[in-house]
């Protein structure tokens, strides 16, 4: 009887086993295949729109935009602390506050997992716009300077920008931590 | 006139015929028993109950084996007894003619003058033999003399049994020259108790040793139940269950009920613990997946929109912030396209006159109106 449950735990284990690396391979390639749209939609929709609006009016290509701020170091956030009625602006408008609340949960990622994500960011860059990545990833501290803006976007849009009071005008009042 | 009654007939009673019979069996014997809404408790009550059953039929066991070791003891001794009033009535009655059966047979086939020859030549010679024993010898050669010399006189019978009977002296005195003397001289009655004693010894107690080995040894409960002392004191300390309520017992139970609550309520954890972890993952997937599929359709949605507003806003971040080091080209121009593109291009030197969109690929005419899809001059 002993015997007999032991051989029959014994297989529940080994199915259950195979059953988490199943998971774990499926999950993989889930969050593999969903980092990569998570990528491009970023990329296409929120990155490459703000870096060719910077560099409109600075009068460069995408590509001598990023160089120059990789060298100054000017992170995106940084430049936005410079201007925040602008950014406040930015927030209220209807089409980002919906894309900033279903993309909440993005906002409580940590600094690692952006970490692991830019070479996802940098994979989808190279395909969609290969300048663009060439600079950041040819120009010395280009990787530093990219990292140091996705944490600030994600500040930016998402975790740390406290929306503490939302007038009947719509526009918030905005606190920026810089931490 | 007389008023007797008619004698009326007697009903027949209808005999009792044979229509079949049936039966009912008990469903539990017939592995049917109906386990629905029997607690673990009672599966233990029932166990015990098993066991004490059990234990009841090794007791009666045990008695059976007690009461046929006794029968075997008075068979035993009944046995003795009577070998021993055997060897009495062999030791007393050495006078008694020994005939056997067969010779008895034979004397009485002959003829009744034969007969009473032979009976009275037999009788004269164990009279005179008494002491040495070999009349009882005589008697077959007598009724062969008989059989054999029918007619003949009693004298001449004596004769021949005389003579035989000096034959007979003769042959036990030759033997006895010749076979080594024995310590005794053993008479035929000896020879039968030393053939007794030989078939006592030899066969009789082995057999019963043997039977006695295999038969069981009493163990410690028969010991227990032939000892009345220790039979008390086992009862005493509750060896065979007190008439009490069984507290113990009940005990016993509640303690392997709380052992099988505990153990499955570790299993039910365990399996609650894996599921959470499933749905944990599951969530997580989910929660991800439904990040993706509302960003989708957003994206395609808000693409427009949000391509824009981000453009303005880097616009409005440029405007806020210039770089110190911005390359002078002086050859960048803005194209803005009718398909919706919208951007700068560099050139190193002047720009040329006609242009392709980036975009769609159409050509747009260097320093046209943006409505009409040509392109706008920037520096």
């Amino acid at each position: 009887m002993v015997e007999n449950l032991k051989k029959q735990i014994e297989i529940l284990e080994a199915d259950i086993a195979k059953l988490e690396e199943n998971i774990r391979i499926k999950n993989a390639e889930k969050s593999t295949a969903s980092a990569q749209i998570q990528a491009r939609i970023f990329l296409e929709n929120i990155f490459a729109p703000y870096m060719d609006g910077l560099c409109d009016i600075w009068g460069l290509s995408p590509e001598e935009g990023l160089r120059v701020l990789i060298k100054e170091n000017a992170s995106l956030d940084k430049i936005a602390k410079d201007n925040p009625k602008a950014l406040a602006e930015f927030l209220s408008q209807p089409e980002i506050k919906v894309i900033a609340a279903v993309a909440r949960p993005l906002g409580s990622m940590s600094d690692e997992w952006i970490e692991q994500k830019m070479s996802v960011l940098l994979e989808v860059m190279v395909k969609i716009r290969p300048s663009m990545a060439n600079a950041i990833i040819e120009t010395p501290e280009g990787m530093a300077w990219f990292y140091e803006s996705l944490i600030g976007l994600r500040n930016m849009l998402f975790g740390v920008l406290k929306l503490s009071h939302v007038d009947l005008m719509g526009k918030p009042q905005i606190n920026i931590e810089t931490t | 006139m007389s008023t007797r009654k008619k004698k009326t007939e007697m009903e027949k009673v209808p005999e009792p015929t044979y229509k079949g019979s049936s039966f009912s069996i008990d469903p539990s014997l017939m592995g049917r028993f109906r386990r629905v809404g029997k607690s673990p408790l009672e599966d233990e009550l029932e166990s015990e109950d098993s066991m004490l059953a059990h234990d009841l039929k090794s007791m009666r066991v045990d008695e059976i084996v007690l009461k046929r070791r006794a029968r075997i003891a008075k068979l035993q001794k009944e046995i003795e007894k009577l070998e021993k009033d055997s060897d009495k009535t062999d030791s007393t009655d050495s006078n008694s003619p020994r005939i056997s059966v067969a010779m008895a047979q034979q004397i009485a086939n002959l003829p009744p003058e034969e007969r009473n020859k032979v009976i009275e030549t037999y009788a004269a010679f164990r009279n005179i033999d008494q002491s040495k024993g070999r009349g009882d010898s005589l008697l077959p050669l007598l009724v062969g003399y008989s059989k054999t010399n029918p007619g003949s006189t009693q004298s001449d019978m004596v004769t021949y049994a005389k003579a035989m009977a000096d034959q007979f002296k003769i042959g036990i005195d030759v033997m006895k020259s010749v076979m080594p003397t024995p310590e005794k001289a053993s008479s035929s009655t000896e020879a039968l108790k030393l053939m007794k004693d030989l078939i006592i010894e030899g066969v009789r107690n082995p057999v019963l040793s043997a039977i006695e080995k295999n038969q069981p040894q009493p163990s410690a409960f028969e010991q227990i139940l032939m000892n009345p002392d220790m039979f008390s004191r086992a009862k005493e300390i509750g060896m065979f269950g007190g008439s009490e309520p069984r507290t113990g017992s009940t005990n016993v139970d509640l303690e392997i009920e709380k052992l099988r609550g505990e153990r499955e309520l570790s299993i039910k954890k365990l399996d609650l613990e894996w599921r959470k972890s499933l749905l944990e993952n599951d969530a997580k997937d989910k929660r991800t997946d439904a990040v993706l599929t509302a960003l989708a359709p957003l994206s395609a949605v808000f693409a427009g929109p949000v391509n824009q507003r981000m453009r303005q806003f880097g616009q409005q971040q440029a405007s806020a912030y210039t770089p110190e080091n911005i390359p002078q080209s002086g050859n960048t121009i803005l194209i803005r396209c009718s398909c919706g593109y919208q951007g700068p291009m560099t050139f190193p030197g002047q720009p040329p006159n006609i242009v392709k969109c980036p975009s769609c690929s159409l050509d747009l005419v260097v320093g046209g109106a943006p409505n009409g899809g040509e392109p706008q001059e920037t520096d």
